[in-house]
């Protein structure tokens, strides 16, 4: 075998924390062919190297950062790696994908860079080209995300930095990675498994080059694709708006909920337009700018996503008056500075409030403080508390969600966990008693990652009421047989077949994952799967057809699946708590995981069948016991 | 809704390459670097590039500057579809002007 040499660096870096040891090895092209990039390949690493079992705050967990062939070229916004490991927040297979940080690694010399052991005292590391060092980050250790990012760049001028803040270096087990300030590792604690390890940071910077293989082609492609993004109908909104877009056009029920919560969205807008948007921000390579420069008493600060991480978390618990809407931006700033997932912390916070009100804790818990709804006063002191581990209840809601109900008491233990995660926030927003599973909602229950909201499989572009023209047209374009298109379009109980689509659209986001694209969705509906194959031969030199990367996207699912099932996934576990529906929605939930299990070709308990295991050729990768392979 | 701003507070007129540089507009995406190189080397780089973009201090707001090799093909200019970079009288990147052509400057492509 030998290193591939185009769309990729050829190279993977490897450290040991604890030996101390680093080294290369070559990138193999029949790895990349087999695999297609990280989202497959990162799985089976995790697979390899993380022992089953493995404590996932112990040394033996691993950390991994992968590049997929279109990192660090002009195809537009296709700038993010896949970070993997064991997650300490759902003890499963964990991933995020920030939009940074790729590039810079590839332009240093490595597609992948994989951190195992763990340090004695705080480091962090240094990757200037040829130049990997382990570096003493004992005067970085206890500084915010903002403090350690700005001494890191003035010591390496031009770098950039992922690093953690105070929340995983106190264990906060959904502790972020943060890069260059804003872009965020967020769910699953992949910052934790860093502050497990004693890694501070991770500072990059490079002189080398991508090199594709057939440039004027592979460019020309990329060209296109630019020119359909850029005439999208929307990009000036997203340039100015961010995500908060969703509040503004066509999603159905983003009015309503935030109605429900009493949240005044033309005020916040109105705030978030005229007083704390600066300008936007755009992720490495990307020509729209979704992110943005917010200011806040005269300085400012970046932000990746004004929705997901500003306003839906902090919007949603409660009552907070119009008056009082710029503190809402302080609490985000401030999950920023700590390095925490702001999505995580506001439910958490949101469950503390609602315990509160029922009387289930009190000032014993509190250090005295009083959990009033609406005031975010009140929200920044519990960040603070988590992220350091004060108080009771900061010390509780910092730990892995079972040891956290338990000790939060009896009625915090009626509260639906879904493989760590509080029953995922829109769920619990958003259900009623006639309400179905959607394509949002199922999504987040099969996701090996658990119902983040942050990647979720299902696009924005699947939001219910689409007609069956759009749906056969999004599918085309995605790749699905003329077969699946009518049964989708057509079969099912909700006027399409929720678990086919769901099965697809995997693989199309899993393929997007593998090649480093964003997934928003004016970048994706400019790169149709024919595009992606055309860009990937162009870029990469390989032979490979639409069928090649949809099983690479399958092989990804699959192996994460072998993963998880290792660590113990079952049935039960992908349904989750269920104490917030009826039965008969539990009933739906059951029947829509038969049929999806059944299109993966897996068992009735979520088990990739012998056959499928050997038509994908994971048979050497996934040594499972013969009595869990039916 | 405008896709740029329009007002901005500085603009740095280059002598050597005639260009204009608005650093409020700088994003600091690097396409322009990427498609420099690209065109100059037939590689994807960032610092290859024949233009840098500075970071200011601790924020996230940059200063491209030109290099001595820079030969003013004006690539970069065509990339930036936030027009941080520009010819004067004459600033529309590719990108933008596609916008309002609906997609009819696909046809023009870099060499």
């Amino acid at each position: 075998m030998s290193a591939i040499e185009h769309g990729f660096m050829g190279r993977m870096l490897w450290v040991d924390l604890t030996t101390k040891s680093i080294r290369t090895t070559p990138l193999d092209a029949e790895e990349v062919l087999f695999w297609g990039g990280p989202a497959g390949l990162n799985a089976k690493l995790a697979y390899e190297l993380i022992p089953a079992g493995a404590d996932p705050l112990g040394p033996d967990n691993t950390l991994i950062i992968g590049n997929g062939a279109f990192v660090g070229t002009t195809v537009p916004a296709a700038s993010r790696p896949v970070i993997s490991a064991k997650s300490p927040q759902t003890r499963l297979y964990a991933t995020s994908s920030p939009g940074h940080f790729g590039t810079m690694l590839k332009m240093a010399g490595y597609d992948y860079l994989i951190v195992g052991g763990r340090a004695e005292r705080p480091v962090f590391l240094k990757l200037i080209d040829d130049d990997v060092t382990i570096e003493d980050a004992g005067q970085l250790w206890g500084r915010d995300v903002y403090e350690t990012t700005d001494e890191l760049w003035l010591r390496y001028p031009g770098s950039w930095v992922g690093c953690i803040g105070p929340a995983a270096e106190n264990l906060t087990v959904y502790g972020s990675i943060i890069f260059n300030k804003y872009s965020v590792a967020a769910s699953t604690g992949l910052g934790t498994v860093m502050g497990s390890k004693n890694l501070k940071a991770v500072v990059a910077r490079g002189t080398k080059s991508v090199r594709v293989a057939d440039p004027t082609r592979f460019m020309r492609l990329a060209h296109e694709t630019h020119v359909e993004v850029m005439s999208g109908p929307h990009i000036a909104e997203w340039r100015e708006l961010g995500t908060l877009i969703q509040h503004q056009s066509s999603v159905p029920g983003a009015a309503s909920q935030m109605d429900r919560v009493g949240f005044d969205m033309d005020a916040w807008i109105e705030l978030y337009r005229t007083k704390l948007h600066k300008g936007p921000l755009a992720s490495p390579q990307c020509p729209v700018g979704c992110k943005a420069m917010l200011e806040l008493h005269g300085k400012q600060f970046p932000i990746t996503c004004p929705n997901g991480t500003l306003t839906l978390p902090f919007a949603l618990y409660r009552g907070t008056p119009p008056a009082r809407y710029v503190e809402i931006a302080e609490c985000a700033q401030l999950c920023n500075r700590l390095g925490l997932s702001t999505l995580v912390v506001s439910q958490l916070i949101g469950l503390s409030i609602e315990l509160w009100e029922k009387g289930a804790i009190g000032p014993e818990m509190t250090g005295g403080l009083v959990l009033e709804p609406g005031n975010p006063a009140v929200m920044k002191q519990l960040i603070e508390d988590i992220a350091y581990r004060r108080t009771a209840l900061g010390d509780a809601l910092a730990s892995h969600l079972d040891d956290c109900l338990a000790r939060l008491g009896e009625e915090a233990a009626k509260y639906p966990i879904h493989k760590g995660v509080l029953a995922s926030i829109d769920e619990r927003l958003t259900w009623t008693e006639e309400k179905r599973w959607d394509v949002h909602t199922f999504s987040q229950r099969v996701d090996p990652r658990g119902p983040v909201a942050e990647n979720a499989y299902i696009s924005l572009a699947w939001i219910p009421d689409r007609s069956e023209a759009q749906i056969r047209r999004y599918l085309a374009k995605i790749g699905v047989p003329e077969e699946d298109i009518n049964q989708i379009a057509t079969g099912g109980t909700d006027g399409y077949d929720l678990a086919k689509l769901t099965r697809w659209v995997e693989y199309y986001n899993l393929v997007l994952s593998n090649v480093g694209s964003c997934q928003r969705s004016f970048i994706s509906k400019a790169l149709p799967l024919q595009r992606i194959v055309e860009l990937y031969r162009t870029a990469t030199g390989l032979d490979v057809s639409a069928d090649d990367l949809l099983l690479t996207a399958e092989r990804a699912l699959v192996m994460e699946r072998l993963f998880n099932l290792r660590e113990g996934l079952t049935r039960e576990v992908e349904i989750g708590g269920t104490s917030h529906v009826r039965p008969e929605q539990v009933d739906q939930l059951n029947h829509l995981l038969d049929e999806y299990y059944a299109y993966h070709g897996w068992t009735r308990d979520g088990v990739p069948t012998r056959d499928t295991v050997r038509r994908l050729g994971l048979e050497r990768y996934a040594p499972v016991p013969r009595s869990v392979i039916a | 809704m405008a896709l740029l701003p329009e007002n901005v507070t500085v603009v740095i007129h280059d002598a050597r390459t005639g260009f204009e540089i608005v650093p409020e507009l700088c994003t600091g995406c690097g396409l322009c670097q990427l498609t420099c190189t690209h065109v100059k080397q037939r590689a994807f780089s960032l610092a290859g590039a024949y233009i840098a973009i500075e970071r200011v201090g601790s924020e996230e707001s940059f200063v491209p500057t030109f290099t001595d090799d820079c030969d003013s093909c004006g690539v970069c200019i065509n990339y930036c579809g936030y027009e941080a970079i520009r010819l004067p009288g004459q600033h529309r990147s590719w990108f933008v002007r596609a916008r309002e052509l609906r997609g009819s400057a696909a046809r023009e492509t870099p060499a």
